[in-house]
Parts: structure tokens; sequence; C-alpha cells
């Protein structure tokens, strides 16, 4: 939560409260997917060093409860933001209340992407300390490169194809299209609906649970 | 009933950890012994569906532990020697989540978290934070929810490194009044006399023996360790092993003892198999 609002704090100094309101929804979306991402550690620790995920394999929970799981309780770390980022968003009128309740439904699916691709990463490290490492470089391609702090439109089409790569593009593009800060571009849900699933089914299916 | 059939594991680095050991088990109590790295664990991630085997097969009350992973997890419950409680959960908290995730409804957890908990003797601090807890009772926490489990098959890694003897204690009376099949790992030899009906010792992946502790004691039947002679070397320690009709001769020069479980590791368990002269 604290980056999010450093980001705010210094785009609001620069712009002078010009690009305020791309600052609180950046801050929306950025707040679960850096805590998505981040999380990565938190995953890595209790598989190598409590070995939580070696207790629970033979319980017979599989990746899927256990992601989701992960995905519950990033969710509820994420809350404090979500709850500040939205009433900023309501006192600023940067959006009405449709409008934070589709934003919010764009950082859910967001949240299960990052938690997810933060899971499947984690299952692969060889020990902790490579997730400082990762989780500190992935909120950089994930939040600062696309334009979640930013206008999209000042970027050329071809460069936000590239960007696409990164749920976090779609969500900002829809995000900002629903603030009226920007054209709404709905077809972007595409991308993001197929990008969710896809790092979903990979952190079940990819991500190293058990052998057998 | 454990049963292996030519088991062979062998890791992305080329390290065999078994190599086609071939054994079976109906005993309520079986002890695996072995050096560090002689793939005790490895045998015990197999049997409990953590590992695929490179080769061969494993069986568990008659379930391959491959092909009917999901039925062999119903029946079993495996505490790793790693194993962590999560610092900021309660005891009552990690017994209710294991006992939850093995399938139980949450007031059903509930019910059977406190019952196990007083009978470990974790009552009375069931809600701390278990980073409050000594080194002892967070390894009780985890014997708690292997004993809740009411699993068939209890794998326990190492359960008691690290306690002090009165702890190690009382988790062995703890495990002695479990229904449930036990299969465990020690590097205490006298934890194995205490709990194994048998005993299974590996060496670099193989079966080197196995058989009830006092029918392998057998082998030392009529014999005493002397240390301070011999021509068995354990680390600087010379040792060896005389007649008890002999064992006069050396009192009072040499250190006598009794023979042992860890009699039987010094002569089978490195990677030469010693021998001593029982004429």
């Amino acid at each position: 939560m604290v980056s999010p609002l450093a980001l705010l704090f210094l785009i609001f100094i620069i712009s002078k409260g010009a690009l305020l309101d791309y600052a609180i929804i950046g801050g929306l979306l950025s707040v679960v997917a850096e805590n998505g991402l981040i999380s990565l550690s938190d995953f890595a620790f209790l598989r190598m060093e409590l070995h939580l995920q070696d207790l629970l394999v033979t319980t017979g929970i599989g990746p899927q409860e256990y992601i989701l799981g992960l995905v519950l309780s990033n969710l509820v770390f994420s809350l404090p933001g979500l709850f500040l980022y939205s009433a900023l968003a309501i006192f600023y009128h940067v959006v009405n209340l449709l409008g934070l309740l589709i934003v919010l439904g764009i950082s859910a699916l967001l949240l299960v992407t990052t938690s997810g691709l933060g899971f499947l990463i984690a299952s692969y490290l060889p020990h902790v300390r490579y997730s400082w490492g990762i989780s500190s470089i992935l909120p950089v391609l994930f939040i600062t490169i696309p334009p979640v702090f930013y206008p999209y439109f000042v970027l050329k089409s071809w460069e936000i194809m590239i960007l696409s790569i990164i749920p976090t593009t779609s969500a900002s593009i829809l995000s900002q299209g629903i603030a009226g800060l920007a054209e709404t571009k709905e077809i972007f849900l595409v991308p993001l609906l197929v990008e969710t699933i896809i790092f979903y089914i990979l952190s079940v299916k990819k991500s190293r649970w058990s052998q057998v | 009933m454990i049963e292996a059939k030519n088991l062979t594991k062998i890791y992305s680095d080329g390290t065999k950890a078994l190599d086609s050991l071939t054994f079976s088990s109906s005993s309520k109590s079986l002890t695996l012994l072995g050096k560090n790295g002689a793939g005790k664990t490895t045998f015990m991630r197999i049997l409990s569906t953590q590992l695929k085997p490179t080769s061969g097969t494993a069986l568990v009350e008659g379930y391959d532990v491959v092909k009917d992973a999901k039925r062999v997890r119903k029946m079993v419950s495996s505490i790793p020697q790693e194993a962590k409680p999560v610092g900021i959960s309660s005891p009552y908290e990690h017994v209710t989540m294991y006992l939850t995730s093995r399938g139980l409804s949450i007031s059903e957890a509930k019910s059977r978290s406190r019952s196990v908990l007083k009978e470990v003797g974790l009552w009375e601090a069931k809600d701390k934070p278990t980073d409050s807890l000594s080194g002892g009772m967070k390894r009780k926490v985890f014997v708690a929810m292997a004993l809740a489990s009411d699993a068939d098959v209890v794998f326990l890694d190492e359960p008691t490194t690290g306690l002090d003897p009165l702890s190690r204690m009382e988790v062995w009376s703890i495990l002695k009044s479990m229904e449930s099949k036990l299969v465990l790992t020690t590097h205490y030899m006298e934890e194995a006399q205490e709990l194994a009906d048998e005993l299974l010792m590996i060496n670099k992946g193989k079966l080197v023996m196995s058989g009830s502790p006092s029918s392998l004691l057998k082998k030392f039947e009529g014999m005493v360790r002397v240390e301070g002679t011999g021509d068995i070397k354990v680390g600087r320690t010379l040792i060896k092993y005389v007649r008890k009709e002999e064992a006069s001769y050396y009192v009072g020069k040499y250190v006598l003892k009794p023979i042992s479980l860890e009699d039987l590791f010094i002569m089978y368990a490195g990677d030469d198999e010693l021998t001593y002269d029982s004429s």
C-alpha cells in the first residue's frame, strides 16, 4: 500500500494535481497487483522454510485449493489499501459507485493473475533468497512500465500491443476508460480475461506441487 | 502393510537416493535407521506420495503410492522433518487447519483439536502464537496434528530431533498411545528401541537389514562393547566386541558398555560393513 501512496504523492506534486485521477486509479490496481507479486516471497518461504506445502500434499488438497487460499489471503492483505483508494476515488469524484465496483472487479482479476504468477515462480525457486530479488523486479515490470500511473494514450499502438502481454496494461486501459480519463476500450477485457485464465491454469497445472 | 519392490530414486543431479530397495512390513511401528543421506527421508517421501520413484513400486496398505495416490493420501498423515509452524498462528489454529485440509468440517476439526491438544499437553498454550513456544512445544504441535489426523498410517520424519530428553519421552508416550500404524525415522537409538516393532536399516539407498530390535540384537548375543581398544575405529575411538566372560580382563582399563542398537548402527550403517570376531 505504501509504494502506490508514495507514487500518488509524487505524481500529485510533479503534475500539480493534474494527474491525481490517474494516480488514484493506478493505486487501486497496483495495490492488489503489488501484493500478488510480492507474495511470491511468502509462497517461497512457506514452501522452503516452513515446508507447509509438503505437509499439505498428503492431506489430499491440491494446488487449486492452495492457490485459492493464497489468493484469499492476499485479498485480505489488500483490503486496507483497497478501502483507502476506493475512498479517495469517491472523494475526488474519479469514479461513481458503479464504476468503482467495476474497477474493483478488474482488480480481483488482477489479484488472481498476479498471485497465480507469484505461486508459479515461487514453486520453481531453489532457495528463498532468490524470491527477494524477483519480487522486487516484478512490480517494476507490472506496475511501473505499463500505463498504470500514467495515461495509456501517450503510448503508441504498437507499444500498447506489446505491453498487453502484461495484465496490468489491459486492466489499466479498462479502468482509465471507466473513470472517463480516456477513451473506453472494452476490447481490452478480452486479453485481461484470457491472461487471468492462462496464468491461473499455468499456476495450477505447471507449478511444482508434488511429483505424484 | 508397507511394501517396496525394487524401489529406486535418482534425483535430477544424478544422486541415487534409493537403489532397488525391496522390503515389506506389517508391523505396527516401523523405524527407519541409517546415516544422514542414507535414503530414509526419500523412502518416507515416496511412501507418503510426495515423491515419485524413478522405478519400482511402493504400496501402502495395498495401494500403489503413484497409481492410487489419492486413496493413499486419505489413509496417511505425514510430518516432514523440516516442518516448522507458522509463527503467528496458534497450536489450536494449526491443528484445526490441518484437519480441515483433510476434509473435516470446521466444527468437527475444532472439537478434535481441543481434545488432542489436551492429550498432548498443549492445552495451556493452545492460543499462544507458536513463535512464543519452546522448540519442544513446537514439535509437539506437529505430533498433535498427526495424532488428530486419525490416519491409518502416520509418517514422522525425525519427530524428536532437537528435543530435550523429557520432551522426547513425552512425545514417545504420545506416539505409543496412537492407534495408527507408525513409520518413523530417527537418529536416536533409544528412540528406535522404545518405539520400533521392526527396524529397517538403509545405507546408500540399499536395504542393510530388517527385523525386530531383539532379533537383530541376537547377532551380538553374549557380547559387550569395549571402548578404547580394538580395530574398529569410530571417529577417534577404537572399539571391539568381546564375550561377557572375557570382559573382566578389560574392567578398569577400558570403558565397557552393554550392547544396544547403537552397536548395530556402528557395524552395519557405515559405508563398509564391519566385522567382529565373535569366536
